[in-house]
């Protein structure tokens, strides 16, 4: 296993989830290692563990270490050998550490210098981890030379180098990709396949990913993480093409109440957003040049506000100047604090459509008989209206 | 066909953060245009008022922007073919003040550019106002079609090709029938 390159790589990031279950009861792990001799001092292991971040400590003498403690799920962990106060750019390459998968094993840590050389092994999940991580490798060595390619570009404004170079970086960034896949598809029973399979589902969802979901083992689906996948798949049916969509009533920005079901006779496009994501700007034009587009052949937007956990965002005076600048002249009901980073839907309208705050924005067509016409529409798509149009009843 | 379509998107500069001033006029497909913004024409036939009889293709770009020079071959092999058919070809700089630097750039790259271009100044100018911002420009390339004095297609220069063109030479331009044109060939 090559753990510089592990190191460098944002893999350790995106892995670092919350794979821990409360439901599932604790389980003892035990970490023997053995470094070179002449090491000592301190080792740290940061890793999660029931949905929460823990941290381990143990002395090193002679190289020797032990880690006890418990896990609920495998997740991934990273140790450190007397890790500095702050991580620098200058003290960077200096830094000793590994990233592995953790789980409730007997897990050996054996080198003969260094913790970032030596090899770690132990639990089912580890081997998956390894094996990933060797795929990985020759894809990562070829990045990081064409990064370094890169900057002696970018210095000498070579401008066909610099597109040849971005062409090679894609075309790399899709093998691994490809690599993940094949591994997701191979491994049904591997938590570490469900994670990465997971987070490529962040966003809003489609029923059709049930058969991928299904392809997991039941231990795999059953955990935290899976029962809430579970869940997001069946609420996703619930709300495709054909069904009604679920009746509310908010208040407006004057405070006045307003069911969606006022709306009947119309077809509603119901917009979910909120004001804090990457472009912000073009989903206001694209829904106000929607709005252009459609606003006479018996159509309706209607925006459902939500704020993030930024406190001056649920401020009525901050959303009606927002709503004014972005020239959003339709319908904004709000539904503060219905939604939170941490505890997902909160409010009956954020869980009977199953949002949460990272899947925002997003918006439904709706026909004039309440029905959903459909779901998951392309904000970002500047022809959304001309293709709504086909669609209104 | 995925690929290379990721590949676009990449291309795409975004400009972050358009200010939030709220706008009043809007360019839309389908929306008549008669005047062409205040600009100042560094080459070619200055542009003041579009002719319902003529072809407009409007590429906005600027020296900063990588991929919008990368399709400047495209766009004068485009005009080299069908300037005499009616089309004409406005290579449009917009999102940078700086005259100087988009000057010295059209004399190094010669004859080779072929097209008229012409310089818009920066956010505030009549054509940041009346197109980019009008428009919700927030990346460069883009690519303006208008014929009949309607602005037809906002799109980007690799979905224009020769066929597309053609198309609106021969009066049989739709939106559909160019992107599933782009599709093809992509």
């Amino acid at each position: 296993m090559n753990s510089k390159t592990i190191l460098k790589g944002s893999l350790p990031l995106i892995l670092m989830s919350v794979i821990g279950s409360g439901a599932w009861a604790q389980h003892a792990f035990t970490i023997k290692g053995q470094l070179g001799a002449d090491k000592q001092g301190k080792i740290m292991m940061f890793y999660k563990t029931g949905g929460k971040f823990k941290s381990d400590t143990s002395t090193v003498t002679n190289g020797a270490f032990v880690i006890k403690g418990e896990v609920t799920e495998p997740g991934i962990a990273t140790m450190y050998l007397n890790k500095a106060e702050k991580i620098t750019a200058e003290n960077r390459a200096m830094v000793d550490a590994q990233t592995f998968s953790l789980e409730a094993a007997d897990i050996k840590v054996s080198g003969k210098s260094d913790l970032k050389s030596a090899k770690i092994t132990g639990g089912k999940s580890q081997a998956d981890y390894t094996g990933l991580m060797e795929q990985y490798a020759p894809i990562q060595q070829k990045m990081a030379v064409l990064g370094q390619q890169m900057a002696e570009y970018k210095k000498n404004l070579n401008d066909t180098a610099i597109l040849r170079v971005e062409k090679e970086f894609s075309a790399l960034s899709l093998q691994k990709k490809a690599v993940d896949s094949a591994f997701i598809v191979k491994k049904p029973g591997s938590y570490l396949a469900y994670d990465m399979w997971q987070k490529k589902h962040r966003d809003i969802i489609d029923p059709d990913i049930e058969p991928e979901f299904m392809h997991f083992t039941a231990a795999v689906r059953n955990t935290t993480d899976g029962k809430k996948m579970a869940d997001r798949i069946a609420i996703a049916k619930k709300l495709s093409a054909g069904n009604m969509a679920p009746d509310f009533t908010l208040t407006d920005t004057l405070g006045k109440p307003v069911a969606l079901s006022s709306f009947r006779g119309k077809n509603v496009m119901l917009c979910f957003w909120s004001t804090d994501f990457i472009g912000f700007d073009i989903f206001t034009f694209n829904m106000g040049r929607i709005n252009r587009r459609l606003h006479d052949k018996n159509f309706v937007i209607l925006g459902v506000y939500y704020n993030n956990t930024n406190k001056r965002r649920d401020d009525m005076e901050f959303i009606k100047s927002t709503i004014a600048t972005a020239g959003m002249n339709w319908t904004t009901l709000t539904d503060l604090h219905g939604i939170t980073y941490t505890e997902g839907a909160i409010s009956p309208v954020a869980k009977a459509y199953g949002l949460s705050l990272i899947e925002l924005p997003q918006a439904y067509l709706i026909g004039p008989d309440g029905k959903i016409i459909a779901r998951h529409l392309h904000l970002e798509d500047k022809e959304l209206g001309k293709k709504m149009e086909g669609m209104l009843k | 066909m995925t690929m290379k379509k990721g590949l676009m998107i990449l291309l795409l500069i975004i400009v972050a953060a358009r200010s939030y001033a709220q706008q009043t006029t809007f360019l839309d497909e389908g929306t008549k245009l008669t005047d062409y913004p205040k600009v100042e024409w560094l080459k070619g036939e200055p542009l003041t008022t579009f002719d319902k009889n003529k072809i407009y293709i409007i590429e906005l770009w600027a020296t900063w922007c990588m991929p919008c020079i990368a399709a400047m071959p495209h766009l004068n092999e485009l005009n080299n073919k069908f300037k005499d058919k009616n089309v004409v070809f406005i290579a449009q700089d917009v999102m940078e003040d700086n005259k100087d630097k988009v000057l010295a750039f059209l004399k190094q790259k010669g004859e080779s550019m072929s097209c008229a271009v012409a310089f818009s100044g920066a956010r505030g100018s009549d054509f940041d106002k009346k197109w980019v911002q009008a428009a919700g420009v927030n990346s460069i390339p883009q690519t303006f079609v208008i014929q009949n004095n309607t602005l037809l297609w906002q799109t980007y220069p690799s979905l224009l090709n020769e066929e597309v063109l053609q198309l609106l030479v021969d009066g049989k331009f739709t939106v559909e029938a160019a992107e599933a044109l782009a599709k093809k060939n992509q």
